[in-house]
């Protein structure tokens, strides 16, 4: 039985009377990719705050490799690397300075620091702006830099908060790319996104978080499948379709100006709509994390 | 404490304060203003180097208590003296408090400036660590920048009055006293009083304005001087160089005691 990375059991967060983080347990294992889903506000910075032994805990129990936050911090913070939410590069240092100087800092010697920025600049295809100062960058190059800065220390456990957030689909493909070989080499990732579709596809397991609390935990697709089944059928949210999947006695959800049926077998279903309501429209998609996300919550993500 | 981080704190601030051209003209252009213009413009008075006897005003008592192997000189020659051996030198520990206050203005609150800190605080750095390399990164270079400036200085003042002193002169025991002595104490003030300014200010200019209230201690100093207070004496000089270390002591310990990341960021 292996440790798990990360163990948090109650663990809680209050600034003054308000708990950002409520009662959340979780394990994180060893070579796990392992997302935060959750809209803004939810508490997902909050909780990776505390585990990169940065914010304190107010109640509950938090491990890293094994090791308390309260108490060993320094010895997990050895260990780990952290993409905060901003980015916050040395504005006034160049791509390769920045990651030199951070180096220091996990007290890496000159040459072994030279060696180490030279190859994330490489991995992280920043090598053409190696000298350049970062004012200049665009976002999705800071943001890698950021990245490669968080893995100067080799560290076991990476956490990433929001990594992808404002940033184009080109830029955000190339960082997951990234993430993706990283994740390949065996890293444990801890990340937070509120790209569902991203996250679905990236993440060995996930939690859902809104107002501080976990609503449901595990793979993305048992998520999926257990809370909606396998499809959605989308219609026109109008009286007549109504009254008559009341009549025929199916199950919906409205959002907005569009009614969800989730069926684990759209086929025959499809077929029966079609012939007794008759909608104006109609269209079936595979079910996915924002539709478990949407009657969890009653709200879409991105809100 | 770990040396290696504190090293790797110190190096990370002067590599920056390098990148800050306001902060390396500044002080470029205060060292030569102090070190080499004024000397060479005093230097160049033309001040009567006639015989003794003439009426020096406001100056006569100051020059009674000039060494007995300086009286000898001609009025002229010891006005020289005076001027550049006595009523500067307190000037020339401008340099210490200023370097130290503009390296302690960029390495405190340009990192605010720049939100940097965050980023520190992912690493196992401590607090106490980030300040140990702070104060070093301030006072190191403040005190090498003191001592070239004293020997360029010295060197100034032998050039253009050697011919009329008779020799070389400076620096006189209380002017090395003064360089050596007081010096790194007023280097350590500059450092410890920026980081307490820091913590209170939002811009690399308003913490370097109000740190330069500090040359106030320097004026001081200079009146005194001027007042004929506190001439020349060697063991005054000790005791002010007592003084000074005695405050930086209790500033170094209270910045410590407020110095947090979390502070400097205003969040928990
Ligand atoms: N330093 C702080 N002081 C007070 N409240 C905070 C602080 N940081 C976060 N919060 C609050 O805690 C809650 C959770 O925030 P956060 O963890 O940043 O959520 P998320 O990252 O999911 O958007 C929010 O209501 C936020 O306003
Ligand atoms: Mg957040």
């Amino acid at each position: 039985m292996t440790q798990p990375a990360i163990l948090a059991e109650g663990l809680e967060k209050r600034f003054g009377a308000l708990v950002a983080v409520d009662r959340c347990s979780f394990v994180v294992n060893e070579g796990e990719v392992f997302g935060f889903l959750g809209p803004n506000g939810a508490g997902k910075t909050s909780t990776m705050r505390m585990i990169a032994c940065v914010s304190p805990k107010t109640g509950g129990r938090l491990e890293v490799f094994g090791l308390d936050v309260n108490e060993r911090p320094r010895e997990i913070k050895a260990m780990i690397g952290v993409v905060s939410q901003e980015n916050n590069l040395d504005p006034d240092l160049s791509v390769y300075d920045n990651l030199v100087v951070f180096a220091r800092f996990f007290e890496l010697d000159r040459a072994e620091a030279a060696r180490r920025a030279d190859e994330l600049i490489e991995f992280f295809g920043l090598g053409e702006k190696r000298d350049t100062v970062i004012e200049v960058l665009s976002g999705g190059m800071k943001r890698r830099l950021t990245i490669a800065r968080a893995l100067i220390n080799r560290p076991r456990l990476v956490i990433l908060d929001e990594p992808t957030t404002g940033l184009d689909p080109q830029a955000r493909a190339l960082i997951w790319e990234r993430l993706r070989t990283l994740r390949d080499r065996g890293s444990t990732i801890l990340l937070s996104t509120h790209y569902l579709e991203e996250a679905e596809r990236f993440c060995d397991r996930l939690v859902i978080m809104d107002n501080g609390k976990i609503l449901i935990e595990g793979r993305p697709d048992e998520i999926v499948s257990s809370r909606m089944g396998r499809a959605v059928i989308e219609t026109v949210d109008d009286p007549a379709v109504l009254a008559c999947l009341a009549r025929e006695g199916i199950a919906y959800e409205r959002f907005g100006d569009l009614v969800h049926i989730t069926t684990n077998s759209p086929e025959p279903l499809i077929q029966r709509l079609v012939s007794s309501c008759n909608p104006s429209r109609l269209s079936v998609r595979n079910a996915t994390l924002e539709d478990v996300f949407l009657r969890l919550t009653g709200r879409g993500l991105k809100d | 404490m770990n040396w290696r981080t504190v090293r790797a704190i110190a190096g990370k601030d002067l590599l920056e304060v390098r990148k800050n051209r306001l902060a390396i003209w500044s002080i470029l252009g205060l060292s030569f203003i102090l070190s080499v213009g004024m000397p060479l413009l005093i230097g160049l008075l033309p001040f009567d180097v006639g015989p003794s006897g003439g009426d020096l005003g406001p100056f006569e008592a100051l020059m009674t208590l000039l060494p007995p192997a300086l009286q000898g000189l001609p009025d002229g020659a010891r006005m020289v003296v005076l001027m550049l051996g006595y009523f500067l030198a307190p000037l020339f520990l401008i340099i210490p408090l200023m370097v130290a206050a503009i390296i302690g203005a960029e390495s405190f609150v340009g990192e605010k400036e720049r939100h940097t800190l965050e980023g520190l605080l992912y690493t196992p750095a401590t607090d106490l660590e980030l300040y140990a390399g702070k104060v070093l990164a301030g006072a190191v270079p403040s005190v090498l920048a003191a001592y070239l400036n004293f020997t360029a200085y010295a060197i100034v003042v032998n050039l253009v009055s050697a011919h009329i002193v008779g020799g070389i002169w400076f620096p006189t025991v209380t002017a090395l006293a003064l360089a050596v002595w007081v010096g790194p104490a007023v280097a350590l003030l500059g450092v410890s009083a920026s980081v307490l300014v820091s913590t209170r200010v939002e811009t690399f200019l308003e913490a370097n304005q109000l740190t330069g209230l500090l040359s106030l201690v320097i004026v001081g100093l200079m009146v005194g001087q001027g007042s004929g207070l506190l001439l020349l004496s060697l063991p005054v000089l000790l005791l002010v160089g007592l003084v000074i270390y005695a405050v930086d002591l209790v500033l170094i310990r209270l910045g410590a005691a407020v110095f947090s990341r979390d502070r400097l960021m205003a969040r928990a």
